[in-house]
């Protein structure tokens, strides 16, 4: 008899009997399929280090957040499990830092003691005066997690956004948020000599931001390329933080903006104009071996993990990050 | 032993999985369906086919196959590009011809069901 912990019930497994079956006759709802550890329907996530023989066929991603196949793990010590980006624990945020990264960019900057992987996102919450409910939003994490207790956002502000304009006008630091998750499989987890393509658009450059800053701090050995699109030039911010990156290491940054803009000189980065997929195409015809990341608007996402994939990179190695625009 | 097992089981599928999607996305017939689809999770859904396809554990019934294509109002053509692009992976990994008609004979067993057929009498 394994105790296990779900959602914090404990249940009781027979002997042999696969998680799967305990959760299901315990009465939880768990999807299924296969029951044979190929169609993916039943992962689970759990922080413990004992799990065996029930992560084929999941991204090295999904691996290091510990998701797992429920039909085939058969575990033989307690351990507590959860659903994958299920209901986790609020909790409290403080505002420390806020100010404009570009006319239209928030860079906010709070403090919470959250684990979390660069690259994956959180929903906050806060409850806007005048507003009665509560409303939620989810961001990417753009800083590493270097124990300093922050967490750093890029929030694209909209001014009939009702949760990003209540950010831009009345948040103040001193005040308080919630923070829930983290959630998402977008953070590093490539092989050290690996190549890295990252795709940003937009606000899309935090978590691509996070996965750089994280590789840096495992050492990566092989190449980054980051290429950051926007429509115009103005779009851009952290310029000078990212060139100071570019400087320290194997990494390699250009700026694609599409419209046409006279003076882009005065930039601490390279940048070019054009379009970002027949960049990508033309100067990226062979992605096999690459690990890749895209994080932007679902058009772009879609667009180019497609065209990556044709271009020789494998579905397991691309991750993607898509926003759900406005907020 | 399965065919599933003489050509290598889950890392045959793993090698077959990425050049088929290819083919299928690249190929005009039959593109336009997969357009609007999550591509990871059609990515899981390519490897459960070919697991089965392969002889493999099967997670797939008659009934899932027909419930999961018929809003596609699919014709045999376009079967038929999904069998040919099949093939061409197989054989592009130097799998044995036997082989490749037992895994086409299972490709046929769903037809009916893809194709939202009534079951030949």
């Amino acid at each position: 008899m394994t105790a296990i912990d779900f959602e914090g019930e404990t249940i009781r497994l027979g002997e042999n009997e696969p998680l799967l079956d305990g959760l299901l006759r315990a009465g939880f709802d768990i999807a299924n399929g296969c029951r044979s550890g190929v169609c993916q329907s039943c992962l689970l996530q759990s922080d413990s280090e004992k799990l065996v023989n029930c992560q084929q066929g999941l991204t090295e991603a999904q691996k290091r957040l510990g998701y797992f196949l429920a039909c085939q793990c058969q575990p033989w010590e307690p351990m507590a499990v959860n659903r994958v980006d299920g209901e986790q624990l609020k909790i409290n945020a403080k505002v420390v830092d806020k100010r404009w990264l570009n006319p239209s960019v928030l860079g906010v900057t709070l403090e919470a003691a959250l684990d979390y992987q660069p690259g994956q996102y959180v929903t906050l919450l806060g409850r806007p005066s005048g507003s009665g409910d509560f409303l939620a939003r989810c961001y990417s994490i753009a800083n590493a997690s270097d124990g300093s207790g922050t967490l750093e956002f890029h929030i694209r502000h909209y001014a009939d956004g009702a949760f990003s304009n209540w950010l831009a006008t009345e948040v103040e630091p001193g005040d308080c948020l919630q923070v829930q998750g983290p959630m998402g499989t977008c953070i590093y987890s490539a092989a050290s000599e690996q190549p890295l393509l990252l795709l940003a658009a937009g606000t899309g450059l935090a978590p691509v931001l996070g996965v750089i800053k994280e590789a840096l701090s495992q050492g990566h050995k092989g190449e980054m390329q980051l290429l950051w699109a926007a429509r115009s030039p103005h779009d851009f911010y952290l310029l000078e933080e990212l060139s100071l990156l570019q400087a320290a290491a194997q990494l390699n940054i250009k700026l694609v903006y599409q419209e046409d803009f006279a003076d882009c000189n005065t930039f601490a980065i390279d940048s070019v104009q054009a379009d970002i997929y027949n960049y990508v195409h033309q100067h990226f015809p062979s992605l096999q071996g690459h690990k890749i990341y895209i994080c932007g608007a679902e058009s772009f996402t879609s667009k180019l993990r497609k065209q990556c994939f044709l271009a020789g990179a494998a579905i397991q190695e691309i991750a993607v990050d898509t926003f759900t625009p406005f907020a | 032993m399965s065919i599933y097992e003489k050509i290598g089981g889950e890392a045959a599928v793993n090698a077959a999985v990425d050049i088929f999607y290819r083919k299928v996305l690249m190929d005009e017939r039959i593109s336009e369906f997969f357009d609007t689809v999550d591509m990871e999770n059609q990515h899981v859904k390519q490897k459960a086919f070919l697991t089965m396809a392969f002889g493999g554990p099967n997670s797939y019934t008659g009934k899932d196959m027909r419930e999961g294509h018929k809003h596609l109002n699919l014709k045999e053509e376009h079967f038929n590009a999904v069998a040919e692009n099949l093939v061409a992976t197989l054989k592009e990994l130097e799998v044995p011809q036997e082989y490749i008609d037992d895994i086409i004979a299972v490709c046929l067993s769903v037809k009916d069901d893809v194709l939202n057929l009534e079951p030949a009498a």
